[in-house]
């Protein structure tokens, strides 16, 4: 949610500043290619369970509640059905990759370039933003890593590979 | 020495999170400043060649190796495209966000994974040597700084990535230089 909202703060600055060229790489990122790869997750994974489980999920992804559902999902150990391609977990991961990929990275990016271009101007607010951008990325990438790794199933399936996190 | 490192850093869990989010954040400031620095140079098509350079090449190996088909249970256009859509996406979260799990076969593996780290310490320091000043430009960096704060993001890269090797499980240590592929290990 800070991050959302430290993102928005920074497309009205850039805004302002005229900057507007940052302003659309920050909308594009966050919002069409973010969604747009979380919708072809939830299409993926759902196509042969019927349209209305498809048009379900889509409306999770378009209405932002994806995170809320999939901790969810994820908590209750919910068991993956016959027709769908991944189980909770992967499909979390998927989701946290697009987010990744699509708005931290070129949000990052972004906010360096202008902090960059002129420091000595660069506002509390920005800062801020940077900030919160860097650690979130950070962070959600730690989560990952360790939410695959500390999984049951996982550590089961393959224990050659799983388990670098000692107990 | 090395035993009282070992015994501070030996905190289980903890580190083992704590860690991969340092090496995480300051491989991220080291590749965005990167590109930064390059583009300031007014080398923008010199950013896309080396980033697509990279991607190009990335794919090229996987190809040689045989190792292109992604596990996902797609057959037809959508295993084509899924492959290629999670490769592109593994691969850039790979490297700019240094996800740990990416150094599984199925995504771009052990060594590749490691190798990444230290090109992107590597390309991150030519960057800033080759960092100039423009002159009259009022509110720009000076090339102190951002070598130093190049240097700042290169060392705690390196000595998070170094105390995770030393903090976690051993028995996996193999796994951040391992040259298998993917279709061997599924």
């Amino acid at each position: 949610m800070i991050y959302m909202f430290t993102d928005i703060l920074m497309v009205f600055e850039f805004m302002r500043e005229e900057k507007t060229g940052f302003a659309h790489i920050m909308m594009g990122g966050s919002i069409f290619v973010n969604l747009g790869i979380q919708l072809i997750v939830v299409i993926m994974q759902n196509f042969k369970l019927g349209w209305r489980k498809v048009l379900k999920d889509v409306l999770i992804v378009l209405t932002c509640i994806k995170p809320g559902v999939h901790a969810w999902t994820v908590a209750s150990e919910t068991e993956i059905v016959e027709d769908q391609l991944f189980d909770a977990k992967h499909e979390m991961t998927f989701t946290n990759c697009a987010e990744l990929f699509a708005e931290a990275i070129s949000g990052t990016v972004v906010e360096m370039a202008a902090i960059m271009s002129k420091c000595s101007e660069t506002s509390a607010n920005a800062a801020f933003s940077f900030a919160c951008c860097v650690l979130t990325a950070a962070f959600t990438s730690s989560k990952i890593s360790h939410d695959l790794d500390t999984g049951k199933k996982q550590r089961k399936k393959k224990p050659w590979f799983y388990g670098y996190v000692p107990y | 020495m090395v035993l009282r490192l070992r015994s501070i850093l030996d905190i289980g869990e903890v580190s083992c999170v704590f860690l991969p989010l340092l090496s995480s954040a300051f491989n991220l400031l080291t590749r965005s400043m990167t590109c930064v620095l390059l583009q300031l140079k007014g080398a923008m098509t010199l950013v896309a060649q080396v980033l697509g350079g990279d991607l190009v090449l990335f794919f090229v190996v996987k190809a040689l190796r045989r190792d292109l088909r992604y596990w996902m249970p797609v057959y037809g256009v959508g295993a084509g495209v899924s492959t290629f859509l999670i490769c592109l996406i593994t691969k850039v979260v790979g490297d700019w966000t240094a996800v740990v799990q990416t150094r599984s076969s199925v995504d771009v593996g052990g060594v590749y994974f490691t190798f990444g780290l230290l090109i992107t310490a590597l390309v991150g320091i030519i960057a800033a040597a080759g960092y100039k000043k423009v002159e009259g430009e009022e509110g720009t960096l000076t090339k102190e700084t951002v070598i130093k704060a190049m240097a700042t993001c290169c060392v705690g890269m390196t000595i998070s990535f170094v105390a995770l090797l030393c903090s976690m499980n051993k028995t996996y240590v193999h796994t951040f230089l391992s040259t298998e592929t993917g279709n061997k290990s599924v």
